[in-house]
């Protein structure tokens, strides 16, 4: 039962901890829910158009399809899932490293 | 449009607090295509089904709980499926916890930057923990969040603690900020032997597990 849920864990980690490494504390990203993210977003002050934000969302989805079969009957199963999480994770970074030497 | 929506979770068992949610379940009978909010948990007759089947602690918690409000009349799709198979994957699913909570602790103690996210998850596996243990250990199976404190082997994690981390999953999926101490509740979290407790339930359920 717990080893779908394990694999989201993991991955949700991995994604917070890219995030997390620039933003402590109160900024912290807390989760990848869409209003743990909206909350972040106002927190920190980064528009919801960030691609940021974007990338977070596309991450979220993907980390949720790793888990619990809710939702999947009217969404096509990603074979690459996890080709497209690294591919993600990279994107991820370079965009939060870009984010913070601007700001 | 044709779909069953029930309620289930918290809302029924009357366990209200200013942090609830409403724990919705759609199932749509007709295979028709809606956008349904995103924190609903959508499942295809087909996948409850199987869950039924197989025993799932889900099934058994819809089975027990889950209330349809819509529609009104005639026989519930969950009714008609009667009860599900007994529960049988308790000591594969405590053992799958049980290395989530590990993790998470680990995570902890090394000072991790994602801190509400791991206080979060452990309070999760936690509970998670005791709901599958309660199958074996009291007369029906509870769903409830304090279940850690209503089996035989207590859990150690003061309770004030525990519902700190529960605040923090709260945050994580519901980006909710009612306000706690997080560093009294991640050091009491860290502290607590808490894995011990889950060795202990085991010992009570499976006297010789290894």
């Amino acid at each position: 039962m717990a080893n779908s849920f394990m694999n989201k864990v993991v991955a949700e980690r991995r994604v917070l901890s890219i995030v997390n490494v620039h933003f402590h504390g109160r900024t912290q990203l807390s989760g990848l829910s869409k209003p743990a993210i909206e909350l972040w977003q106002r927190t920190v002050g980064i528009q919801a158009s960030n691609d940021i934000v974007a990338m977070l969302i596309v991450l979220a989805e993907l980390c949720q399809s790793l888990s619990d079969r809710s939702h999947e009957s009217f969404k096509p199963l990603n074979p690459d899932v996890d080709r497209s999480l690294e591919v993600g994770l990279v994107t991820l970074e370079n965009a939060v490293q870009q984010f913070r030497l601007k700001n | 449009m044709s779909h069953e929506i029930y309620i289930f979770g918290s809302s029924v068992r009357g366990e209200v607090s200013p942090t609830s949610d409403i724990d919705v379940l759609v199932i749509p009978i007709a295979g028709a295509r809606t956008d349904y909010p995103a924190s609903w948990s959508v499942y295809s007759p087909e996948v409850i089904k199987d869950y039924f089947q197989a025993g799932r602690l889900f099934a058994w918690h819809l089975h027990l709980e889950a209330q349809r409000i819509f529609p009104l009349e005639g026989t519930s799709f969950l009714t008609q499926l009667g009860k599900p198979a007994p529960y049988s994957s308790a000591r594969s699913d405590i053992a799958d916890l049980e290395h989530i909570l590990k993790d998470s602790l680990l995570e902890i103690r090394a000072g991790s930057n994602n801190l509400i996210y791991e206080l979060g998850i452990s309070y999760t596996a936690i509970r998670d923990i005791a709901m599958a243990a309660s199958w074996m250990l009291l007369e029906k199976p509870s769903f409830s969040r304090y279940i850690p404190y209503a089996l035989p082997v207590v859990c150690p994690l003061p309770i004030d603690a525990y519902c700190g981390a529960m605040l923090a999953r709260h945050q994580t999926t519901r980006g909710a900020t009612y306000p706690f101490d997080l560093e009294a509740v991640t050091n009491q979290l860290i502290t607590a032997p808490i894995l011990n407790w889950v060795d202990n339930l085991k010992d009570v359920i499976w006297p010789t597990h290894s």
